[in-house]
Parts: C-alpha cells; structure tokens; sequence
C-alpha cells in the first residue's frame, strides 16, 4: 500500500505493551484519520481487536466511515480481524462506536475493546481467508480445507472481468442427519445466490458477471452445527476446500452443480446429471431465443421418468422423457433480460425470490426419479439422465416438429403397451434405403446379393433420395431416428451431403451401414459433426481375413477409418464409429486384434452382430484362396458364447465398449 | 423394493405388458425390396411406395396382434434369423424337453406303484 499515515484522535487510551505486541484501549466512540493516500485502489481498514468482557456476550463494533456506516462486527474475547471497505480518497476520517463498555476492578478507565495494529489493506495484497475462519486444517492425506463460522469473508482478485466467470465454491460437510445449512453468498456487497449444502463435498456456483477485478466475498450461513454433533467446541458451519473464480467457455452453457464430467455415450457426448442440475449462461445468449432445446437420455423404457425445466426460477415444462436419446425443444416465453424477479436459488426451494445479479439465465432440470442404482451397480453415482447439447433457438418449425415427433411417440407407447394393432401413431423408426450400388464386385463373401437385388426388381436404380424422406410425410417427421438398410453402399450416394444435412437439421439420427471403402476426404467432411452412426462392416483385424471376406483394399481403407477416427475430435466426436464384427470361422481369430484396431482408429464401439440364417439357399465362393461356405461359417451357440465372453474380456482391456446385436430384443440385465 | 410373484426384482424400467417384440409398432423398413416390419424379415408389401398403407395392412395387424398376446405369428416364425424368434423357439424346446421329461417320471412313478393303463382300465 502507497505511503500513508494514521492518526489516532480523540476516544482511544494510552498505547500499552501487551506480551507480544502493542494495543490500545477504546471508550464508547473513538475517531482516527487516515491520511495522504494517493488514488486508493479497493482497499479495506484492517482492525485486530479482542474484548475480555466478551465471555457471555459479544460486545458490537460499529465503524463509520466519513460519517457512513461500513458494517458492524461481533468482537469477541479472542483477538480477530476485521475488515472495513476504505474509501477512495487521500483522507477518511473514521469512527468507531461500542454498544457497551465496563469497568474493571481497580482501573478507572472506561474500557471497550483492545485494538492493535490498525492498517489500511489493498485487496491485491490481501490474504484470501479474511474474518470468520478457522485455521486451515488437514485429515490424513486429503487436500487441506477450513471450517467457517457462520459467517465469513474472503477475498480475490482476478484480472479478467467478462461476463461468464462464476464463482466456485467447494465445501461441504460430514454431518448427513442434520438439517443443512444454507449457504449465502454476497460478490461486493451484492446476493448472488443461496444454496443448501449437502454433506459430502462438492462445488456450489455463483455468478458474478463481469464485476470488478477486486472481490470482497461475504459468506454466510443459517445456521451452525450443534456441538453434540460437531463434538467441537468451535461454532462450526461447512468445510471449505477451496473458493476460485471459474471461467466458462465464452457464450457457452455452463454445467453448474449437480453434473459430472463430460463423457462418451452411444451417440453423443453428454454429462450424467444427478436427480437435479443447474446451468448458468450470460442472459445475452437467451435474447431473441424462445425456445430452449436439449438432447436427453433416459434409461427408462416406460415413460415414467419425467424432467421438470425450470428457467429463471419460472417452469416452462415438464417433459415425459422417452427412451434414449431424443431432441426436446421447449417454449420460454419471452426474455426479461434480469429485470423480472428470478428465484434465487432453485436448488433451495425455501429460498425467497430475488434478481438473479449480473444478467446470468440460469437453468434448472429436476427428474422425478433417479436410474435405479441396481441397473449400473459398477457406477456407484447418483444419476438419472444424460444431457447433451444444451442451447436456445428460436426456429419454430424444428420446434413443432420435436412436439409431434414427441406425441407421436407417446401415443406410439401407449398404442402398444395397450395392444392396440392397428395404429394411428406413426413410426419411430424409419427404415429407408438410400442406394441400391456396391462399390464391392465381386459382393462380400457373406452377401446374398443376387437373391436382394432380384427382390428389389425394377426398385434397385430408384432414386431414393433427402425429397424423397420428406415425401414420406408424417411418416419422416415423426421418426427420431432413420436407418440405412440398403443392400448397396450409402456413401456412394450423388445426394449423401444433402440427406446428412436434412437429418441434421430436422434433428433426426441417421445410422448407415458401410464398407468404408468410399470413405474419402468427401465423404468425410460430410459426415464430421454430424449425428450419425456409422457402422463399419469390416469383420477382420488383417489384411488376409479382409481379403478372404471382401478384397485387397485393406490398405486403404485403414488409414481413411483412421482420418476419420481423427478428425472427429474437433467435431465432439460425431460422427459415431461403430466397428462391426460378424463372428464367423474365417475371422475366429481376428477377434482381440478387432478391438485393439478399433481403439487404436478412436471408434466408439465394437458391434457383434449375427450372421444372418438364410434358410435353404447355399452361399459358397472361393475368394483369396479361401472357401466360404455360409452354412460352416455360422458357429455353433456354444463357440458364439465363447466369443462373447471373449469380447467382454477384450472391451476392458482395450476401453472398446461392445454391443451385441445378438441380444436384440430382449431384458436389460439388473445387478445384485 | 419391488418383488414380482417369482421373487424375483420387478423391472421399473420397463412395463411387463409390452408386446415379445415391438418392432411392428416403432419401425417401418420402406425399402427397394418392399415393405418389411422388422429388420429381420421379409417384406409383406412388395411395392415400396405403399409404405402408409401397408403400415395398417392386414399382414401387419396379424403380426402385432399375435405378438401382443406373447405369442409368433407365422410371419415371425419363418423369420429364423431373428434373435427373439431363437431364443422363443430355443425356449419353447426346452419347455417341451422338460414336458416329456415329466410325463415320462409320473408314468414311470405310475408303474411301480403298480398303476398302469391297463389296471386302470
């Protein structure tokens, strides 16, 4: 701090020495002066005082500044320090005010409280922990944390002032049947929000906009933990690990409490969100938006598990959520850009209402139930659904079609689990049939290609293109997800940019089945960040199983599998790479080399998936010095259930998820 | 905790009363070698631009009607490929083993304590 000088005037006693250090005695009011500070930054009066006659109750300390009040303080019989904001002027006359003073035995002075080394403090060189903590503690070899009293201040600096920075606080407690305390905090003076916490510990959010670097954090408490259950003599409120300022990415959504970390799923990547979460964006980001979109997952198949969306403390919906991933658009009436009263905390129910500071929108998603634990027993976290994609937008149109695909579905759930045959739903899923070409001639080993294409008769050249999806009507935009199942390959299509970008905008899922031998920087960029599945027929870990089943573009065909694999990850890893493996007796023992190929291209999953009985028709062709012969090449259940196991063991080895197409239609398994 | 009548933990995330498959009600294939309603089968419709009405076509209201009931219709039943018609079929031998294997211990039973058909006759 610049050069300054302090003037005690009139109210104070005498300076005496004490053990270790000077102090003063204060009467009932005493004034000092603080002078000759060239342009003070955020600075605050530092004030050690003690009060022997403190025993039963706190004597009150209340400090005026230029004859304004700056805050009252609980002076207690242990030296403390307290911390008053300081004006920015060269001179601050300052006075302080006792509620009471005594007489001790045997001096007639009258006496208040003790004060020694009073200072004026730029919060740059401040020490972060101010008044109401504990001295920092540690248990065994965890990180060290403090417990605050009911109330306590700290203080930071942080030189990047925008809009999205929040503040972070994690702490908690190890008292799981006491009430919860309710954390308050206060950025400069200004409520930025309340929350209960939990025991255990985990991180609480703030926003703090774009305040001024200099941070003076008041936290407070309402209440304290009894000491028959502290078992402590201290006035014990939380645990406190660490206090920081986190920066979001600029404009983005940002997962507050109540998400875990972003993670890889079957389609996209999302972030488990425990039974209630909350998301805080800078409310410029909602303007002119009416509606707010997500991507959600729910494991329930019955339409029982329900997601209540609140924003700015007000409900604009509660979504019946369907099974696996499906887009919901949902109105938000019209922004209020912070003018209109929010709910403060919307974790805290009980919490009053109150602006929500600094123009911050904040989301809260609440699911009536949790995934019940016994069905991810190996994941012992809270969760309920996974959430992806988070955003506003204001396109009507997407927004009515996500309504009626999502009464569609209802009503296509309800029609079954009714009996119901003849059905005035339509479809979930659509199978469609881009292209009737193969760039495979002679066709793979396995494919009965001439029994599909005279099926296909005079239909095999149609033209199946993005006109014709939408020609099916309500048909297409009812389905969430549309499935390629041509016999031919689809990347070959003229039109394959313009179906990817009609699935995308639409928000449908398209899954394609492909060889990947038309895998090029084309058809690459037209499937990077797109919502697609893309499942790799390649059956083979090595170049002589790839010829014996297909041709000789093994080498070609890896290093594109392997650009694409790359690629991706700057396009939050979409397309999805499912790398398909038909078990047969020509690739039985390419089995462990398929998953560590498949890791090492960065797919997402292998797919087991049977080779299909084709009834009495024969398939035998010599391809690459090998005899295929369908009929010997289906294994028995028995070498299948080997294979299986195999591949349970090869996925954690290799961090390979497997899917098993073996196992469609039946029972999701439960542990314990 | 949920039990079922078996003893066994009732499965909260699905409810028991849906069909043995439900890709006749969630899936329609429209593809160039006809109408088909599920991945594993053939198509019931040969044309594929009749895809609306083949949705509610007899064929389709049979199948699901069938399926509904826990039980394979025909379509299903020359469908092999498909894993639910497997395992039902596996299933359904198993049972039929297990059937004979019953009647033949009760006959068996039956004639050392002296009945037989003959007796009883």
């Amino acid at each position: 701090m610049a050069e300054h000088s302090i003037l005690f005037e009139g109210g104070w006693h005498d300076e005496e020495r004490g053990d270790s250090f000077s102090f003063r005695w204060m009467t009932r009011e005493a004034r000092l002066i603080v002078k000759g500070l060239r342009a003070p930054g955020t600075a605050y009066l530092r004030v050690i005082t003690d009060c022997p006659f403190s025993h039963k109750k706190p004597v009150v300390l209340e400090v005026l500044a230029n004859d304004a009040a700056t805050g009252k303080r609980d002076i207690h019989n242990k030296w403390t320090s307290f911390f008053f904001p300081f004006p920015k002027e060269p001179e601050v006359p300052f006075t302080f005010r006792l509620d009471r003073t005594h007489m001790a035995p045997g001096d007639t002075r009258e006496l208040g409280i003790k004060v020694r080394d009073v200072a004026v403090i730029d919060i740059s060189e401040m020490e972060m922990y101010g008044e109401g903590w504990y001295p920092e503690e540690r248990m065994t070899t965890a990180l060290p944390f403090r417990w605050m009293a009911r109330e306590a201040v700290c203080f930071l600096h942080d030189d990047h002032a925008r809009s999205d920075r929040y503040l972070e606080i994690r702490c908690g407690h190890p008292f799981s049947s006491a009430r919860q305390p309710a954390l308050t905090v206060a950025v400069n003076g200004e409520k930025v929000g309340t929350r209960l916490v939990g025991p255990g510990e985990q991180n609480y959010y703030f926003p703090i906009g774009s305040q001024p670097c200099d941070l003076r954090i008041d936290l407070s408490l309402d209440r304290t933990f009894p000491s028959s259950v502290t078992q402590d003599s201290r006035q014990l409120g939380v645990m406190v690990r660490d206090i920081a300022i986190h920066h979001a990415s600029e404009g983005d959504f940002f997962f507050a409490e109540g998400w875990y970390q972003q993670e890889s799923s079957d389609l996209l990547s999302c972030r488990w969100m425990k039974k209630e979460a909350r998301l805080l964006v800078p409310e410029e980001r909602r303007a002119g938006n009416r509606f707010l979109s997500l991507w959600i997952s729910s494991e329930f198949e019955n339409l029982s598990q329900r997601l209540s969306v609140f924003v700015n403390g007000a409900s604009i919906g509660e979504i019946e959520l369907l099974h696996g991933w499906n887009y919901y658009s949902l109105e938000m009436g019209p922004a209020d850009h912070g003018q209109k009263k929010h709910l403060l905390s919307l974790i805290h129910p009980k919490v009053p209402e109150r602006p929500l500071p600094h123009h911050t929108c904040e989301l809260r998603l609440a699911a009536n139930k949790p995934y019940p634990a016994r069905y991810h027993a190996q994941d012992g976290r809270e969760l309920s659904v996974r959430v992806s994609e988070v955003a506003f937008h204001d396109n009507e149109q997407v927004h009515r079609n996500s309504q009626s695909l999502h009464k569609n579905a209802i009503l296509n759930y309800r029609e079954m689990s009714n009996g119901a045959t003849r059905l005035k739903s339509h479809p979930l899923n659509l199978g469609i049939d881009l292209y009737g070409v193969c760039n495979i001639k002679p066709h793979c080993v396995y494919c009965i290609w001439d029994w599909g294409k005279e099926m296909e008769g005079p239909n095999t050249h149609a033209m199946v293109d993005d006109a014709t999806l939408k020609g099916y009507g309500p048909f297409f935009q009812n389905a969430r997800s549309l499935v390629n199942c041509s016999i031919g390959e689809p990347l070959l299509h003229p039109r394959l940019r313009e179906i990817v970008e009609l699935c995308e905008r639409e928000k449908k899922i398209l899954e394609i089945s492909t060889n990947g031998q038309a895998l090029n920087a084309k058809t690459v960029a037209v499937l990077l960040g797109k919502r697609v599945t893309v499942y790799v027929s390649l059956d083979a870990a090595r170049k002589e199983t790839y010829a014996r089943i297909r041709n000789d573009r093994w080498d070609e065909i890896i290093p594109q599998l392997r650009l694409l694999g790359q690629q991706r990850k700057d396009h939050g890893n979409l397309p999805r790479i499912f790398m398909v493996f038909m078990p047969m007796r020509v690739n039985r023992g390419d089995l462990e080399d398929f998953f560590r190929l498949s890791r090492d291209i960065n797919a997402d999953a292998v797919v087991l998936r049977p080779l299909c009985d084709i009834g009495e028709r024969r398939v035998r062709m010599e391809r690459s010095g090998y005899l295929f012969d369908y009929e010997r090449e289906i294994l028995s259940s028995e070498e299948l259930a080997e294979i299986f196991a195999e591949s349970g063991m090869h996925a954690q080895k290799y961090g390979v998820p497997v899917y098993n197409q073996f196992h469609f239609g039946g029972r999701r398994e439960q542990s314990g | 905790m949920l039990k079922t009548r078996k003893g066994a933990r009732a499965d909260v995330l699905r409810d028991d009363r849906l069909p043995l498959c439900r890709e006749p009600w969630e899936t329609c294939y429209i593809l160039r070698r006809g109408i088909i309603p599920c991945c594993y089968g053939a198509a019931i419709e040969k044309q594929m631009s009749n895809w609306a009405d083949a949705w509610n076509s007899a064929e389709m209201v049979e199948i699901r009607r069938r399926l509904s009931r826990g039980e394979l219709s025909d379509y299903c039943l020359q469908t092999l490929s498909c894993p639910i018609v497997q395992r039902a079929l596996a299933m359904r031998a198993a049972q039929s083993q297990r059937k004979s294997f019953v009647q033949r211990a009760i006959k068996k039973l039956l004639r050392m304590a002296g009945f037989s058909s003959a007796t009883r006759a």
